[in-house]
This record gives C-alpha cells, sequence and structure tokens, in this order.
C-alpha cells in the first residue's frame, strides 16, 4: 500500500465533524494592486469562514486571488497592494483594524503560514534550529537554549531524522521536502490555531507531497488547529479539506463540502473543473477544456467575471455580478441561473 | 609491463578521485560564510593578498617597538640646519629624548655644527626611555632662575630632573626642549629672552622669543643644546646650566608657568632605508606613517559604513519615497568632486585663526588636518555602500524568506536587522576591502598634495618629501611608494579573492 493510497482511505473527510465554532470569518474582502498598467482587482468581496479545527480549502488556476486572499487575511498584502475593503474576524476581532504591533503577535503564533517553495522561505544564513527557535524566542520570550530544546522536539515532531544532529545544520544541507518539513516545524512551533499553507506541496514531487500533507494532517488532528489549504490541485482538495471554496478571477464562485463540491458543483465553472478531471472508472478519448482563457483582473469582464467562457451565459450575466447565494445550507454558489444550471 | 603502467594510472585516479571526494563532502557543511572562507583558502593569490594585509597591520600595531629611530621630525630648528639624506644602510647616531616620541637631533659625522667637533660618546644606552616619564612640570616662581644639569639632577634634587635622573648614570644632558606658557596680561607684543649659563660662567648664550602681545597664552616649542658635543660626563657634571628668562635684554623678570625639559640619550642604528630630505630615517617615518595611512582608511570606512549601511536598508527596504530621497542625496554627493572639496575644507581649517585658538584651547595638538582627512574620506565613501546595500536587498527583500519572517511575526526593525543584514554581509565585506585600498590610495593623494599633519607622518606625505629631491636621491620615492603599492595591493587581492569565495556562480 503506497502511502497516497493509505492517506485516502483514513482521510474520509466528513466523518470527524468538526467543531461549529467558528474560529475565522473573512467578510467582504477586497484587495486591489495599484500598478502602472492599472489596477488590479485581484479580490473582490471575499466571505468565507474558518472553524476550529476544520480543514478549508482554496482552490483556483493561478492568478485567481488565492494567494492574495491568504496574504489579506494577515494584513500582509504590500504596497501596491491595499486592502480596500472588508472584514477579518479572528475569534471576534477584526485583525485588519488592528495596529502593527498586536498583530505582530498575532502573526506566527496565533496565525501561522507556510509557503510554496521552502527553498527560498528558509534564510540560508541561519540554522535550521536557529530559524525554528526564532519564533519560540519571539513569541514566547524563551532563553536561546530552552528554544534550541523545543526546536529540536518540534523537528522530531515534523518526522525530520536525527533532529538532534541536524538542528544545527544549514537550509541548504537539506532536501525540498526535510525543508517544507521545517517550515511547518516553524509555523507551528508556537502551536497556533490556525495555520495557511499557501500551496505547501506545489514544488515538491508526489511521494514527498503525500508525506508532508499527511504530516500537516497529522498534527492539525494532534494540537486541533484549523488549516487554510490554498492549491491548485484537486486531488490535495479531496484528500485533506473538509470544505472547498472554489475561486475564479477574484471572486468564490463557489463553495461547499468536499463531497458535494465534486459530485454536485453547481457553477458552470467547477462543473467545467470536475469534468476536466480525468477519471479511473471511465474510459475518455479527449478530456474536457474550457474554452478561453484566465481573465484579465486590470480589466475584468463587466457582470460575472466568468460569462465570456460560460456555456449558460445570458444578458444578465454580462449587467451584474452575481451573489454568492445560499443554495442548501452547506452549499453556497455565485451565478444568476444555478437553480437552472443544475436541473440541465 | 603495459598493465603496471594502466595500474599505477588507475591508482593515481583513484587517489584524485578520493580527495576531491572528501573535498565536495565537507564543502556542503557550515555556513556559507564556512563555505567561502573555505573556498577562500585554495585561493593563492587571495591568501597572498591576506598575509600582506596582516603584516601591514602588524606592523602599524607593532610600529612603536619597530621603529629604528624616533619617527618624528624635530621642531625650531631654523638655525645651524642644513639638509642631508643618507643613502640606505648608513649608520648615525642620535640623541632621543626621554619621550620617545621626540628626537632633538641627529648626530652625524657630518652633522652640520657650528664647532664641527664630534665624537662618539662611549656610552650607548641599552634601552630607551618610556613615554610615561617624558613630561616633567615645573612651576616657577617670578624671577627665580632655574638652576639645572647633570650635577644638580643628581646631587642636590632641586631643580627640574630630579627625580627621575637621579639613579641612572647613563643619561646624556645634551639637549633639552623647553616649552614655556607665558602669561602677558593684554601688554603689548613683546620680546622674551633667555638666558643659558653655565655655573662658573664659562659658557653662555641667550635666545629670544617674540611674543605677540595679543595672545595672552603662548605655546612654544624651542630646542636648546646645553652642551658642547665633546663635552666630557665630568665636564658636564662640573658645569649645571642656568636658565634664566627675562623680559628685556637688562634682565627684567617675567612670570612663567611651568617649563618642560627633556633628556635625551644617545644611541646608534643603520637607516635601513635610508634618510630623508629632512634627515629622518626613512624606515621608522614609513612603519609609523602605516598607522595613520591605515587609521585614516579604516576609520574613513567605518565612518562610510555608519552612514552607507543604514541609509542603504532604509532605502532598499521601504523603497517608494524614501528611496527616492536617500538616493537623490547619493546622486548630489557623487557629483561633488572629492579633491577639491577636501582641498577647501582643510584650507578653511588651517587658515582660520580662531580655529587655531579653540585647537589650543582643547589640547588638541597638531591631528586635525588628519582627522579632516579621515572624516571627508568617509563623507565622500559611503554612497558606493549605500548603492550596493539597496541593490542587495531589492533582491533579498523579495525572498520568500523574509515574508516568512513577517509571517512569523517579526518587526520591520527585526527583519532588516537580522534577516536581510547577514544576507548583504558577503558583498559589503568585498566592498569594503576595495574600498580600504582605495582610501589608503585617497589619503596618500591628499598628503601628496600637501595636506596632511606637520607632526605625523604618512606614506602619501613621505613620497611628496621624496619627489622633491628624486633628481638626487632615489630612496625617499621608492621606498614610500613600495610601502602604498604594497597594501594597495594586498587589498585588492584580498578583495579577489573574498569575491571569488562569495560569488555563488563559481560554486
Amino acid at each position: 500500500m503506497t502511502t497516497t493510497e493509505k492517506i485516502i482511505i483514513e482521510s474520509a473527510p466528513m466523518e470527524d465533524t468538526p467543531d461549529t465554532d467558528i474560529l475565522m470569518e473573512v467578510k467582504d474582502l477586497t484587495t486591489y494592486f495599484y500598478t502602472e498598467f492599472g489596477i488590479v482587482r485581484a479580490v473582490e468581496n471575499v466571505s468565507f469562514n474558518i472553524k476550529q479545527g476544520e480543514f478549508f480549502g482554496l482552490v483556483g488556476e493561478s492568478g485567481c486571488g488565492k494567494t492574495v486572499t491568504a496574504l489579506s487575511c494577515l494584513k500582509l498584502v504590500r504596497f501596491p497592494g491595499i486592502i480596500e475593503d472588508g472584514e477579518v474576524l479572528f475569534r471576534g476581532t477584526d485583525l485588519l483594524k488592528m495596529r502593527d504591533k498586536d498583530l505582530r503577535k498575532i502573526r506566527g503564533a496565533e496565525i501561522s503560514m507556510i509557503f510554496q517553495d521552502p527553498l527560498s522561505s528558509l534564510n540560508p544564513v541561519f540554522t535550521v534550529g536557529e530559524q525554528i527557535a526564532e519564533v519560540l524566542r519571539l513569541h514566547e520570550g524563551l532563553k536561546k537554549d530552552v528554544a534550541q530544546e523545543r526546536a529540536i522536539l518540534m523537528m522530531k515532531e515534523v518526522g525530520i531524522p536525527l533532529a538532534k544532529e541536524r538542528v544545527d545544520d544549514y537550509p541548504h544541507q537539506f532536501s525540498g521536502g526535510m525543508r517544507q518539513r521545517v517550515m511547518i516545524g516553524r509555523a507551528l512551533s508556537c502551536n497556533p490555531s490556525l495555520l495557511i499553507a499557501d500551496e505547501p506541496t506545489t514544488a515538491l514531487d508526489v511521494t514527498i507531497q503525500a508525506q508532508i500533507l499527511e504530516i500537516i494532517r497529522q498534527l492539525q488532528k494532534k494540537f486541533g488547529m484549523s488549516v487554510l489549504l490554498i492549491t491548485h490541485n484537486l486531488g490535495i482538495i479531496a484528500e485533506n479539506c473538509h470544505r472547498v471554496g472554489v475561486m475564479y478571477g477574484g471572486y468564490i464562485i463557489e463553495m461547499a463540502s468536499v463531497e458535494i463540491i465534486f459530485k454536485d458543483p453547481r457553477h458552470p465553472y467547477t462543473q467545467a473543473l470536475m469534468a476536466a478531471i480525468p477519471r479511473l472508472d471511465l474510459t475518455v478519448d479527449q478530456l474536457q477544456t474550457l474554452p478561453g482563457s484566465v481573465p484579465d483582473l486590470i480589466d475584468p469582464p463587466s457582470g460575472c467575471r466568468f460569462h465570456p467562457r460560460c456555456p449558460y451565459a445570458r444578458e444578465k450575466c454580462t449587467d451584474e455580478v452575481p451573489p454568492l447565494e445560499s443554495w442548501t445550507p452547506d452549499h453556497n454558489v455565485a451565478c444568476h441561473f444555478h437553480e437552472e444550471i443544475s436541473n440541465i | 609491463m603495459f598493465s603496471s603502467r594502466t595500474q599505477r594510472r588507475k591508482k593515481k585516479l583513484l587517489k584524485k578521485l578520493k580527495k576531491s571526494r572528501t573535498k565536495k563532502a565537507s564543502e556542503l557543511s557550515g555556513s556559507q560564510l564556512a563555505i567561502a572562507f573555505r573556498r577562500f583558502r585554495k585561493n593563492k593569490a587571495g591568501l597572498l593578498g591576506l598575509m600582506l594585509a596582516l603584516i601591514i597591520f602588524l606592523i602599524a600595531f607593532f610600529a612603536d617597538s619597530l621603529t629604528t629611530f624616533p619617527p618624528l621630525e624635530p621642531m625650531g630648528l631654523s638655525y645651524d640646519y642644513t639638509p642631508y639624506y643618507l643613502p640606505p644602510g648608513t649608520v648615525e647616531g642620535a640623541i632621543a629624548t626621554r619621550d620617545t616620541g621626540h628626537l632633538i637631533y641627529y648626530i652625524s659625522p657630518d652633522f652640520p655644527f657650528q664647532d664641527g667637533s664630534f665624537e662618539t660618546p662611549d656610552f650607548v644606552l641599552s634601552q630607551r626611555w618610556d613615554v610615561e616619564e617624558g613630561w616633567e612640570f615645573v612651576s616657577l616662581l617670578e624671577g627665580q632662575p632655574v638652576i639645572f644639569g647633570w650635577w644638580a639632577a643628581r646631587s642636590t634634587g632641586e631643580g627640574i630632573l630630579s627625580q627621575n635622573l637621579s639613579s641612572d648614570e647613563n643619561i646624556d644632558l645634551l639637549y633639552t626642549q623647553i616649552v614655556f606658557q607665558v602669561y602677558l596680561d593684554g601688554e603689548e607684543p613683546t620680546t622674551l629672552y633667555v638666558f643659558f649659563t653655565y655655573e662658573d660662567g664659562t659658557y653662555s648664550k641667550t635666545y629670544e622669543f617674540n611674543i605677540d602681545g595679543n595672545n595672552t597664552w603662548v605655546r612654544m616649542n624651542e630646542y636648546f643644546y646645553l652642551y658642547p658635543f665633546n663635552m666630557s660626563i665630568r665636564e658636564k657634571i662640573r658645569n649645571p646650566v642656568k636658565i634664566s628668562f627675562y623680559k628685556d635684554n637688562n634682565g627684567s623678570d617675567i612670570l612663567l608657568d611651568y617649563i618642560t625639559l627633556y633628556a635625551g640619550e644617545y644611541f646608534q642604528n643603520e637607516h635601513i632605508f635610508g634618510t630623508n630630505w629632512w634627515g629622518h630615517d626613512l624606515y621608522s617615518k614609513l612603519v609609523k606613517g602605516s598607522q595613520v595611512s591605515l587609521i585614516v582608511s579604516i576609520g574613513a570606512i567605518i565612518l562610510s559604513l555608519a552612514i552607507g549601511l543604514p541609509l542603504g536598508l532604509v532605502a532598499g527596504y521601504y523603497r517608494g519615497k524614501t528611496d527616492e530621497i536617500i538616493m537623490r542625496i547619493t546622486d548630489i554627493f557623487l557629483t561633488l568632486p572629492f579633491y577639491f572639496v577636501m582641498i577647501l575644507v582643510i584650507m578653511v581649517l588651517t587658515d582660520t585663526p580662531d580655529l587655531d585658538n579653540l585647537i589650543i584651547e582643547l589640547g588638541i595638538t597638531a591631528e586635525i588636518i588628519v582627522v579632516a582627512v579621515l572624516v571627508g574620506l568617509g563623507i565622500f565613501g559611503w554612497m558606493g555602500i549605500t548603492r550596493l546595500v539597496r541593490a542587495t536587498i531589492f533582491q533579498i527583500r523579495e525572498m520568500d524568506y523574509v515574508e516568512a519572517a513577517r509571517c512569523l511575526g517579526a518587526s520591520n526593525k527585526r527583519i532588516m536587522i537580522i534577516h536581510i543584514l547577514p544576507n548583504v554581509l558577503a558583498p559589503l565585506i568585498v566592498v569594503v576591502t576595495f574600498a580600504l585600498a582605495v582610501n589608503i590610495v585617497a589619503e596618500a593623494g591628499l598628503a601628496f598634495l600637501g595636506f596632511t599633519d606637520a607632526s605625523l607622518s604618512s606614506w602619501g606625505r613621505e613620497l611628496e618629501d621624496g619627489v622633491r629631491i628624486v633628481s638626487v636621491a632615489w630612496w625617499p620615492v621608492l621606498f614610500p611608494a613600495l610601502f602604498i603599492i604594497t597594501a594597495v595591493m594586498s587589498f585588492n587581492l584580498l578583495g579577489d579573492g573574498l569575491r571569488d569565495a562569495f560569488d555563488p556562480r563559481l560554486r
């Protein structure tokens, strides 16, 4: 049995129902980038929430605003990016209105983030031990040697063999997978309640991907934290997440539990996505493709941003932006005609 | 036969492979700096540069014990003085004062002494005097003549040099320097007369000093010789010298605040590099001068770093308007012509009489120009550092680890100093090494133009002295030039080696 199979069997996302307490709620988040070429409307009116202990996935193609959404949540968008509007309520307090000083206490301690490229997200001039210990010293005020001990424990936790010997090694002496483990250890060292994982496995090969996700899942269960997983890989979503938000052109266009997204998608884009997945149980000559390309966010299409590529598009789609409506209590869709589409 | 040859080849190859493999394995471990140093160790030119640089630093550090002659020039020797330059290898005797920093005068066979008589003393000191024992301050009462000399010093303990001279038989009080301050209480310009007489009245000499009445405090350095060179110790002992100060020739009194006297000692040494136009030992002056050259260039770099590094960090990190402002300031500084500004500043500094008084009052002696050169080099040397740091940070701040640090709750200050700064260090080290060489040349250039201190020697200054007599003597030009070339070359080689070691493309 390979690791991947094991994960699929073990995961069964809906079995352990997460706590219903809402940990973080994002409301109408809007982030624009003011570039020389025009205003890039990267994120528009994005709303979603993450419950306690939940694995929430954000999926979408590149450039649809996933990463900017995550960065906006931590107020990490840098100029020319500006958070125009919205609220990010973390345990009831708005992160976007916090002072920088208070926000720094939350970053890393309460909300941590790991990045896509483990090769460049560790500082080459410090040992991995120092880098994990730094977070502990910063947030928990630990002394150097105590922090170093904790760093070794954390490295063991994320499955780095010979942690005691390797704690004084530099990042370039680690492989990509090991570096990502170090990053995870670094992010989780202060026991945060939310981990934002921004495409944590994109730069890794498939077997390492599975191992890394396994570690994240194990630690998530162990520490009871929530995870916001950003990816463009539907397989990863299927294996790990409880709920999923599908993003397109800066909007969340559909949000539902994993099962619904995969079995009963309502938005034409999600449907097209699902149709484009190669399936083992069907023999097809050619996978379905979606005509057109990703919208230009500087000059986005009017109304629904998907309408130039949508097979069901009508006049209303070019005029009005469809709101993210509740279709069933657990299923939100942003399409004017989702009821009709579902009937087709 | 054939097989044994292949066997040998194989063995050789295997040995090579083994060596290279172990090298590679060791190269992988350690930090960026450790790897760079390991790479640097293989660079022969870089090592040579490092070695030469270390030697130069050691020379500068131990300059005081390396000098064979007191390197500072005598002052106030305008009378009975003719220039002479001795070729390398000449042995010469000299009188050193108790303050090792001060030389009274050389004694040499062609010493331009008026009576022409010279006799090598039959005593040579094994050790020199410590600097700490140098100054003696004695306050004098109005009108009271000071008697001092061998006898006075030995027997009575009265007078001036009694304490330190009493026990040492080898002291040869040939010359003395007298520094005094005269308080004139706002009187008209006047003349001060100083009389030297032996107790038995056989020798007498008078010196005059013109004192400007506008300056209430007067500092004067004059060198006197108390005994002729051919006088034996016994005669000296028999003839203590009396010095009296008078306001005029007729013997009216003057109030004297203090008088400083130096005792001299005799020693003999070889001029390794010969002497310069003034008759100073070139080797000693160059060794001592390395201190000035290095202090000026290193101090200037430290100043440049102190200005350029924070500016570069801030400009590179915050970008936008901050960056714009800082870079425009940098541009403005880059447009200023260094030499002209420096010449202007030094001319203003040296031509301001109020400043002279201020310097005297503050007790700063003559190093003001050297300090000005240091500060000038520092202020004109930071632009390159700022630009480099800014450009490097532009690259580094886009790295994910900076974002990661921010995500983990590090403040801007922390990110700048702890996460970004160490990554700038490698290119910075290289630039600083090159700047060191540039500063040495710039200092030498300014000194060559004459913008240096009268009492301090530096390589550039010696070169300037040498150029004046290059038609008759080659050594005063060659040796300072060699020092400058060696220093600049060593720092450049070192910089090259470091750059190769840090360059990731060669890794």
